[in-house]
This record gives structure tokens, C-alpha cells and sequence, in this order.
């Protein structure tokens, strides 16, 4: 198997699949029934700077939006699915992305998912995939997620698995996100490779793949 | 008198005078003070994020630079001259200025000085008259700095004109600026919002527009 791409097209984790977001793999109407249809999109993307699509058109540029990401090595954007044995296994649970900014070497993870598949722990179980990649294959100093002032779970998430690998909170930048009429205060963490590299953990189970991986269904 | 302009042309405090620093200096006189081996430049710029020129065109992309961001109107850049009884009065003693994000509504300071004039408190009085020019006349939210982890100096005076007007530090975030010349570095921020300057503002300011 050789890969030309910075970004895998698929990594498989213990418990789940991340495949690129692109026309060819990730059905835009598969898609849509979480970015537009799902009933519990309000409180999916109320801390997100994402608007919830009224039509599957917008769904279709977001799709081609990570594509041009990609393209421009500026990121990647990949669906989540739950792997064989989870509730819900096949469905996309949602979606998460890796922004780079190369002049600083930094990673920017980001996040979203249905509330259906809150609380089981896929947002630190993705982060430790996306830190794989970006320290050890992107080679990128810093990887930093955040989260706005308020959103108590992203708040939860990020602790425990920046805490984990031995990473910092460093502070809240105030008016830092433009969202409409707002503008949201910005909670800043940040793992260095350092961190990465003494407290990854041991037994991790990641896997970047072509996007050729067979399918558990 | 009143200049209904954006920004004005210049402003006066107590003790220094700040002039648009496109019209108040040439390519070459700037280059004269932030050339390599100019006299003190590697102390002004040892903590920045920028490094001593190395020929004229630098100096004259930064002033297109100033000149651009003032008619876009996303930046000022005033020359710091020291007013009558301060040392250096009436010559070019540096530069302060604000980047301004519309979208995050927030003014960015930043400022270097000669070094005779360090420890007079000029920072803080700059600071002061920029804080002014940002929430009563730009109507923006917030006022931020930051610097370098390890300049001391620049901590002790920022720290010292954010506790005064009620700000805060954020923190320190990695690797989130860029030294033009040695790639990505550290930064200690803060902020003042516009409640904390009405709760804080100085009531004897001598602060003129023009």
C-alpha cells in the first residue's frame, strides 16, 4: 500500500472508523441526516461555529470544501463511524477534523458529534488517533483543541485527554470566534510533541489506512 | 481640529508626542535606527518578533505596510517623540501601534522604543491613549498584547498597565505567533474589555486627538 496523501483516507481506532470526507466514500445524504435532519441538531452544534444546513446543498460544499482542504494540505475532515460491536455500528456518528497550521506548527482538532453517541468516550479515543498523526506523521510541534466558554462536555472531553498525555490548559482568549451576532471567548489547550512522545499511551491502537479497508458489515 | 477621519493623524499625552509614522519618517531615517548594527538595536529587538534590517527594502515594506493598513483601515502606526523636558525631545524614538481584528472587534498593541527611554513609563502611557482611540472612538470590545515568554521588561510594563485598567493575562499559548525570521514561538496575552477601561479609565487623562 503506498500513500502519496499528508492525510491518511481511513484510521481505524479500537472502537471506531474515521474515513475522509469525499464525494466518493461519504454519501452526501448520509451525511446530511446529521448536519441537517437530525433532531438533536440545535444542541449538536450549539457550541460549534457550525450552523445546522437547511438543504443537502450545503452539505455537498462542505464535502467539496474538505476536498480543497485536503488539496491544499491545509487538513482534513473525516466522518466517524462506530466499528463492529457499538451501538450503532456503520452509522456515522459524526464528523472531526485536523486543521494545520504549518507556520506554526500546530494541529487544531475539532468535533462534532450526535448527541446519541455522547458520553462514550469517542472524542478522546479520535484525539489520540489525530495526535498519531499529527506528531508522528505530520511531524507538527503542537496539537490544540478548544472549546467556547460554556460548553461544559468539550470542556470534560479535552481535560481528560489532554491531562492523559501529560498536555496544559493555557488559557481563554476573550472575543476570539466570530459567530454571527457573537462572539465567543475561546478555552485553549495545548499538547506539545514532548508530552506526546513521554506519555503516549502503550498499548494504543492506531491504524491509517488508503481508505481501501474492508468493511465490517 | 476635529478630525472625523477613522484614526487620527496624531495624538498627545502627558509626555509624548505620536505622529503617523508613514508621514513622519523616510525609508532611510527608519532604516537608519532599526538597521543591523544601529545603536541599541539588538537590545530592542532581542524579545521581539522581528529582527534588526538587513537592507533598506525591509524598512520600506514595513512602512508600505503601515500605509496600507491605515487605508484599509486595520492598523496604526504612530513615531514616538518625546515632548519638551524628556530626554530625546523632538527626535524619533520609536514606533506604537494597534492591528485591529473588526471581527473579533479587538485592538492589538504593540510598540518598540529606543533604548535611553526605557523605564520611564511611556508603555503604560501609550497604552493609556490607545485604550482611548480603541473604545471610545472605534467602538471595539477589546484591547489585547502580548509578548514573548522571556522578555521580562515588556512583562513588567504590561503587567503593570493591565492591572491599573482592570485586565487580565489569558495565559501562555504555544506556538502562537511567529518570529519573522526564526519560525514559531511562545506568547503571554492579556486583555482589557471595554467594561474593564469604564471601570478603570484614568479621569486626568491629557489625551488629544488630531
Amino acid at each position: 500500500m503506498t500513500d502519496h496523501d499528508l492525510f491518511p483516507a481511513a484510521i481505524e481506532t479500537e472502537r471506531l472508523r474515521l474515513r475522509q470526507l469525499d464525494r466518493g466514500t461519504v454519501g452526501t445524504l448520509d451525511l446530511y441526516e446529521i448536519t441537517g435532519r437530525s433532531e438533536t441538531i440545535e444542541e449538536e452544534t450549539r457550541y460549534l461555529t457550525m450552523e445546522p444546513h437547511d438543504t443537502p446543498e450545503e452539505t455537498r460544499d462542505m464535502i467539496a470544501g474538505a476536498e480543497d482542504q485536503r488539496e491544499n494540505a491545509d487538513g482534513a475532515v473525516y466522518a466517524v463511524y462506530p466499528r463492529e460491536g457499538e451501538s450503532g455500528a456503520g452509522e456515522i456518528a459524526g464528523t472531526t477534523s485536523l486543521t494545520c497550521l504549518w507556520d506554526r506548527r500546530e494541529a487544531r482538532p475539532g468535533i462534532m458529534l450526535r448527541k446519541r453517541f455522547w458520553g462514550r468516550g469517542y472524542s478522546g479515543e479520535r484525539a489520540m488517533a489525530l495526535m498519531k498523526l499529527a506528531f508522528d506523521r505530520l511531524d507538527l510541534e503542537i496539537f490544540s483543541p478548544a472549546h467556547f466558554d460554556g460548553n461544559e462536555n468539550s470542556r470534560r472531553a479535552i481535560e481528560k485527554y489532554v491531562g492523559r498525555v501529560g498536555g496544559q490548559y493555557e488559557g481563554v482568549l476573550r472575543n476570539w470566534v466570530p459567530d454571527g451576532d457573537e462572539i465567543h471567548d475561546l478555552h485553549r489547550y495545548s499538547v506539545s510533541r514532548a508530552e506526546w512522545g513521554a506519555n503516549r499511551p502503550a498499548d494504543l491502537a492506531v491504524e491509517f489506512g488508503d481508505g481501501e479497508v474492508a468493511n465490517d458489515e | 481640529m476635529s478630525d472625523r477621519d477613522l484614526f487620527p493623524e496624531t495624538i498627545e499625552t502627558d509626555r509624548l508626542r505620536l505622529e503617523r509614522l508613514d508621514e513622519a519618517i523616510t525609508v532611510l531615517e527608519q532604516y537608519d535606527h532599526v538597521k543591523v548594527g544601529a545603536p541599541h538595536v539588538d537590545g530592542v529587538t532581542e524579545h521581539m518578533t522581528w529582527s534588526p534590517h538587513e537592507t533598506p527594502n525591509e524598512t520600506k515594506e514595513f512602512l508600505d505596510g503601515v500605509t496600507e493598513g491605515w487605508e484599509n483601515g486595520d492598523r496604526v502606526e504612530y513615531a514616538i517623540v518625546p515632548r519638551e523636558d524628556e530626554p530625546l525631545a523632538g527626535e524619533y524614538a520609536g514606533s506604537a501601534g494597534m492591528g485591529i481584528d473588526w471581527d473579533r472587534r479587538t485592538g492589538t498593541l504593540g510598540m518598540w522604543l529606543r533604548k535611553p527611554l526605557w523605564g520611564r513609563g511611556y508603555s503604560g502611557e501609550r497604552a493609556a491613549a490607545f485604550l482611548r482611540l480603541a473604545f471610545d472612538r472605534l467602538d471595539l470590545d477589546v484591547v489585547g498584547v502580548t509578548h514573548l515568554p522571556d522578555n521580562e521588561k515588556s512583562r513588567r510594563a504590561i503587567e503593570k498597565y493591565v492591572d491599573r485598567f482592570g485586565g487580565r493575562r489569558e495565559g501562555r499559548f504555544r506556538n502562537f505567533d511567529t518570529h519573522l525570521d526564526e519560525g514559531p514561538v511562545d506568547s503571554v496575552r492579556y486583555t482589557i474589555s471595554r467594561d474593564e477601561w469604564a471601570a478603570n479609565r484614568p479621569e486626568d487623562s491629557a489625551v488629544r486627538f488630531e
